[in-house]
């Protein structure tokens, strides 16, 4: 074979399991004109974004508000953004919280989970409904703040944590797959003498990788992404997390009780409201392919044949 | 698909912003019933600062005082740092990038020091200051220093002020504020803000008289004449010279608010009250007035003849103007004040013209103030006092000593004088001093006019302010007080600003006002012309 | 996911009975005292214990506030001494006809979402779990949920840059002699557009859950139907669809407890281009008639009126789903 269709066949080697037919020609040519167009209804966006956030402000101007590949492109937004230690000191304790949430959403959903999906528990039910209950009526901010004040998380970090702990529809979702591990498992460990919990770490959890790497990603991002309970529960700006900051730079011309006041606000160049998205999420994409093994084929099977 | 309970919350969280109604008065009563309601109070005695000589002089009825190069010499305007230690906290508002944080910043060191507490704690709200205002109040968390914003869904703010602020009057009425010399330079219009039931509930925050003004970009105008019209078919016909579609250039902005800001400056031309019209006690709305229904017709007229830029989701209006894609968009005056900082064009405006050429126009003028700042009750007399004086050093003068620090920081750190002994930020500056905006919503000094880059500009805002005043007409309501304002104020706003976005793009017919004027009425318009005539009928 | 119902082996009387054996059935609630039940399972309860208790704590205590609902609530009064006004603020947003148009244009768009939004992401999963080729894969794996993290404001301005009066697209289209108009600024396709926004921004997302799902199905079962002379087509639709059917059918009767949700930083952009009318749903009303008010009490009412109707369709769907032979989202 030839240099390039060498490369080419490692870039897009195809490893066709025995059982499987041939994927067709054409099958093939459809699913890659699917893939193609998909990809670039989404990443022509993403390059405008990028490209904006590089852009000086006349060429910004020239080209109507958005530019796809700067002729200059400068890196003075991204330095008005991150001057002054603000937008560094946040992203530090976004990645804090994110880091310290997640380990403790996680824990917390599986072992509720776990306690949930034995058929015939007691309370089982009422404890489900309880739950559920919670994903449909949201308590308003005032009744929050006051109990949030009341336990004395008023301006920590733990207020951006304790009282988003758990969400009942990521309960949910590991709760039902945790009834999937076929019984056989369980009753043979019970049998030979383990309690509960040692099930739950030693054959539930290490089936149950991809969930767990779904329900992780799910309170990371959440987590991640904290606004409005931060400018709530936090007074001292320096404690809030990256997005509130960010969020401050992102205001399209004027806001509505600015307008209602008649305050004169300087609107940020487009330049830096792009600049401020794409920082905002390239820790996401960063962190984000080392997660994707989860959801790849090939983990689960094994551990049920053995 | 991710947890639906988290995206619910910031659902009930993003909802916190108050449209404030155009109309909305900011202080006054509500019928307690008690006598207390009429009396007058005495206000703070206006004692103008005099220690800066304007280059171009201000005056009483709203004439913002000019500067053509930043006063040399400031003199200190306190005498001593008024706080005794400790830690002050505070909630302010602010928009924009925020400042580093206390122990990274000198500035904010430095203004410690002077104020002279160990801590001033800031806390900056924006569109969600009326939830963070209210959680606060509900949970009985205020700060020392609380802004009080008009009408941010703020109800029976008379029993809120007597059950968690200070009550000033005793400290500020009369002369007793020449204590604090730099309040004394606050106008009377602008203390009306903070007067409620009687009494004086909190220090006011000055700001801009001038109301909304349409904003140009001369060098576009240049070619039919200039900005200048003799009457509105005449600005219809200049718009449509101006607008070339093919080459992506209109005469008129577009954008959220735009049509009913539009609607607005048209109405100046046809004599549209600012608010309401009062004659003998009683009052009529702008919506319900003839004048009204002309200046909406000929609204409709300028969007059906193409000189508005088509996409109703545009923005940053200053860089479409530089652009050329858009000729004239409305601004608040402040606003148009600061424009030479941040526009990239030659900036003017239009003074209204008679609509027929004979008619008299007008120009609607804003309150004068942002709002109040209240102390907390806590039961500390002297407290009070320390307070008091940190909100003094506060709202220094331009041209003193402390404005200079707030403004621009520490000479040679902060800033600089270039060679005509303007002052510019260095970097650090720049970060540093950003609190220096939340704080102007604490406390500030009387509008003034100062562009350090273009003297020139500032001749001619001072002129065209000379201008505007023979036509200036203020709010009636101003000053007085509406519980259905309050609660109905924004929710009515909005109902406008939906119908005037509808008629002017072509989805409702100007007949159909009649309809908005029933449905203002029964959705709480009749009660607050009601509460409105009683306010003035008690208070005068 | 299927319950199991295994009888008990011969077991001795109540009194004696092992607590560990760990199995259980319905029988027990009628043999067994509560008790020892619950000495039976403590392990199990008490591994529910951090969650109760945060549920408590920050759903159900702040859930009290909700009295507000039924108050002229006045957050400097608190709740003791705000006043009582019993079924008002109902009353008062029942019979606002604009609270109704904002009802239907609510049930229009999710309807939409429902039939158009909803199985994109099964679609492309189903697409992404057919690929062979891992490097791709995961190549656009994450691309497609990036969109997911960029804000409403800036998808709304993406969109306008291309579909707007002066977009794009727009542009090209009228060049060659087909003017489409302002597509933003349109009432009439305004929902379709909503859709196809949230299609665009969230598909990628979405898919996620169901790739883990596909993921979970045994090969070894695609291997015998393989065997058996199933194509690619029949093993998709015997196989795959089946498997993640379950979760299909439980994210399917969650979104019907949120099912009045249909956006709100998203109306609020686009409400001055088409107005109003067409693009104001049950959050963006209670938005600008309740808290831009302060009417705390409205808004918490309409908050429970939507938490008692997402109650009624969770409940009757999973019913359905449990005749239909699903475990639902709860059981019996």
């Amino acid at each position: 074979m030839s240099l390039s269709s060498r490369v080419l066949a490692r870039l897009f080697r195809v490893d066709v399991p025995p059982w499987m037919e041939e994927p067709t020609r054409l099958g093939r040519a459809l699913k890659a004109v699917a893939l193609i167009v998909i990809c670039v209804l989404v990443i022509y966006p993403f390059l405008i974004v990028l490209g904006t956030s590089l852009a000086p402000r006349q060429e910004i101007i020239n080209g109507g508000g958005f530019v796809l590949i700067p002729h200059h492109p400068t890196l003075e937004a991204y330095r008005v953004v991150l001057s002054g230690g603000v937008v560094a000191r946040s992203a530090l304790v976004s990645i804090g919280i994110t880091l310290v949430g997640t380990a403790a959403s996680l824990v917390c959903t599986v072992m509720l989970a776990y306690g949930l999906s034995r058929p015939n528990t007691t309370g089982t039910r009422p404890i489900l409904l309880l739950m559920l209950g919670t994903f449909l009526f949201a308590p308003g901010i005032i009744p929050n703040y006051l109990v949030v004040k009341q336990l004395g998380l008023l301006d920590s970090y733990a207020a951006l944590i304790v009282p988003v702990l758990l969400n009942a529809f990521n309960v949910v979702v590991v709760r039902a797959f945790f009834q999937g591990i076929p019984d056989e498992l369980i009753d043979a460990a019970r049998i030979d003498g383990a309690g509960e919990v040692r099930i739950l770490t030693r054959i539930v959890l290490p089936l149950s990788r991809a969930v767990l790497a779904v329900v992780a990603l799910y309170y990371a991002v959440s987590y991640w992404n904290t606004f409005f309970n931060a400018i709530l529960y936090l007074s001292d700006a320096s404690k809030w997390p990256l997005q509130v900051i960010l969020r401050k730079y992102v205001i399209q011309g004027d806001s509505m009780t600015a307008t209602a006041l008649g305050v004169h606000t300087l609107p940020p160049s487009q330049s830096l409201q792009m600049a401020v998205l794409v920082i905002a999420i390239v820790p996401i994409a960063a962190v984000y392919p080392f997660l994707q093994k989860y959801f790849v084929r090939g983990v689960l099977t094994g551990a049920i044949k053995g | 698909m991710t947890g639906h309970g988290i995206s619910r919350r910031t659902l009930f969280g993003a909802a916190g912003v108050a449209g404030l109604s155009a109309l909305a008065g900011c202080s006054g009563g509500t019928d307690t019933g008690g006598a207390s309601a009429s009396a007058k109070v005495k206000l703070p005695a206006y004692h103008p600062y005099t220690g800066t000589t304007p280059d171009l002089a201000g005056s009483a009825e709203g004439l913002d005082p000019g500067y053509l190069s930043f006063p040399s010499g400031a003199k200190p305007s306190v005498s001593s740092p008024p706080g005794k230690g400790g830690t002050v906290t505070s909630i302010t508002y602010g928009e924009s990038q925020l400042p580093p944080a206390e122990g990274s910043n000198t500035y904010w060191q430095q203004l410690n020091k002077r104020l002279g507490v160990d801590h001033l704690k800031v806390r900056i709200g924006s569109d969600d200051y009326p939830t963070i205002f209210n959680s606060m109040v509900a949970g009985d968390n205020l700060p020392d220093l609380v802004w009080v914003a008009p009408n941010q869904g703020l109800q029976h703010i008379a029993e809120l002020a007597e059950a968690k602020f200070v009550d000033l009057t005793d400290h500020l009425s009369g002369d007793k504020v020449a204590k604090y010399p730099n309040l004394a330079n606050i106008q009377e219009y602008a203390w009306k803000t903070a007067v409620i039931n009687g009494r004086i509930w909190g220090v006011a925050v000055p700001y801009g008289t001038f109301g909304q003004i349409y904003k140009v970009n001369t060098k576009l105008w240049e070619p039919v004449g200039g900005a200048v019209f003799r009457d509105a078919n005449e600005f219809l016909a200049k718009c449509k010279e101006i607008t070339h579609a093919r080459s992506n250039r209109y005469a008129l902005e577009n954008g959220q608010y735009t049509q009913v800001n539009c609607v607005h400056m048209v109405g100046e031309w046809h004599g549209v009250p600012n608010g309401w019209r009062e004659s003998g006690g009683r009052l009529t709305y702008y919506i319900e007035t003839d004048e009204y229904e002309e200046a909406l017709a000929f609204a409709v007229k300028l969007y059906r003849a193409g000189v508005v830029y088509p996409d109703p989701k545009m923005s940053n209006v200053d860089d479409k103007m530089a652009q050329g894609a858009v000729a004239a968009g409305v601004s608040s005056f402040p606003g148009y004040i600061g424009s030479p900082r941040v526009a990239k064009y030659p900036v003017g405006a239009i003074v209204p013209f008679g609509y027929d050429g004979k008619a008299t126009p007008t120009f609607d003028l804003g309150y004068g103030s942002v709002g109040f700042t209240a102390i907390r009750k806590d039961g500390n007399e002297k407290r009070i006092e320390q307070l008091l004086g940190i909100l003094d050093y506060l709202s220094a003068p331009f041209g003193t000593a402390e404005r200079n620090f707030l403004l621009y920081g520490t000479e040679g750190t902060h800033y600089r004088l270039d060679a005509h002994g303007n002052p510019t930020l260095t970097t650090k500056g720049q970060t540093e001093t950003l609190l220096s905006g939340p704080l102007q919503f604490l406390a500030n000094c009387p509008e003034y006019l100062y562009t350090p880059t273009d003297a020139q500009f500032t001749k001619d805002t001072y002129e065209l302010e000379k201008k505007l005043l023979k036509i200036a007409q203020p709010n009636p309501t101003s000053g007085h007080y509406s519980d259905t304002n309050t609660a109905k104020g924004p929710t009515l706003s909005q109902l406008i600003t939906d119908f005037v976005a509808d008629v002017t793009q072509g989805r409702k017919s100007v007949s159909e006002l009649k309809q908005l004027r029933s449905d203002w009425r029964a959705g709480g318009g009749d009660k607050i012309r009601h509460e409105f005539e009683q306010s003035i009928a008690k208070n005068g | 996911m299927t319950a199991s119902a295994r009888t008990d082996e011969a077991t001795p009387s109540a009194a004696t009975r092992t607590v560990t054996t760990g199995r259980r059935d319905r029988g027990d609630r009628r043999r067994i005292p509560l008790r020892a039940r619950l000495r039976r399972d403590r392990s199990l309860l008490f591994l529910c214990l951090p969650g109760l208790l945060y549920f408590v704590f920050f759903y159900y205590l702040p859930l009290l506030g909700n009295v507000i609902a039924f108050q002229d609530y006045q957050p400097f009064l608190g709740f003791a001494d705000s006043q009582f006004i019993g079924l008002t603020n109902f009353t008062e947003l029942l019979s606002d006809p604009l609270f109704w148009s904002a009802v239907r244009n609510t049930l229009e768009i999710t309807v939409l979402q429902l039939v158009l939004y909803f199985p994109a992401p099964i679609g492309l999963a189903l697409l992404l779990n057919s690929m062979l080729g891992n490097r791709i894969k995961r190549f656009i794996q994450t691309v497609v949920y990036l969109p997911h993290f960029l804000s409403w404001v800036v998808v709304v301005a993406m969109f306008g840059q291309i579909l707007g009066g002066t977009g794009s697209v727009t542009t090209l289209l009228r060049d060659h002699g087909l003017d489409v108009g302002n597509v933003m600024a349109n009432p009439d396709t305004f929902k379709l557009l909503v859709t196809s926004q949230v299609i665009w921004k969230d598909t990628g997302w979405a898919t996620i859950i169901f790739l883990a799902a596909m993921t979970a199905i045994d090969l070894d079962l695609y291997e015998s139907a393989a065997c058996d002379g199933a194509g690619r087509w029949r093993r998709m639709w015997h196989i795959t669809l089946p498997g993640i059917r379950a979760v299909v059918l439980m994210l399917l009767i969650l979104r019907l407890g949120d099912i009045l949700s249909v956006g709100f930083e998203q109306m609020i952009l686009q409400r001055d281009a088409v107005g109003a009318g067409t693009s104001e749903v049950i959050d963006t009303y209670v938005y600008y008639h309740g808290v831009i008010g302060g009417d705390w009490g409205m808004s918490t009412a309409a908050g429970l009126m939507k938490g008692i109707i997402g109650v009624a369709l969770i409940v009757a769907a999973n019913k359905l789903a449990h005749r239909l032979g699903e475990q639902g989202v709860y059981q019996k």
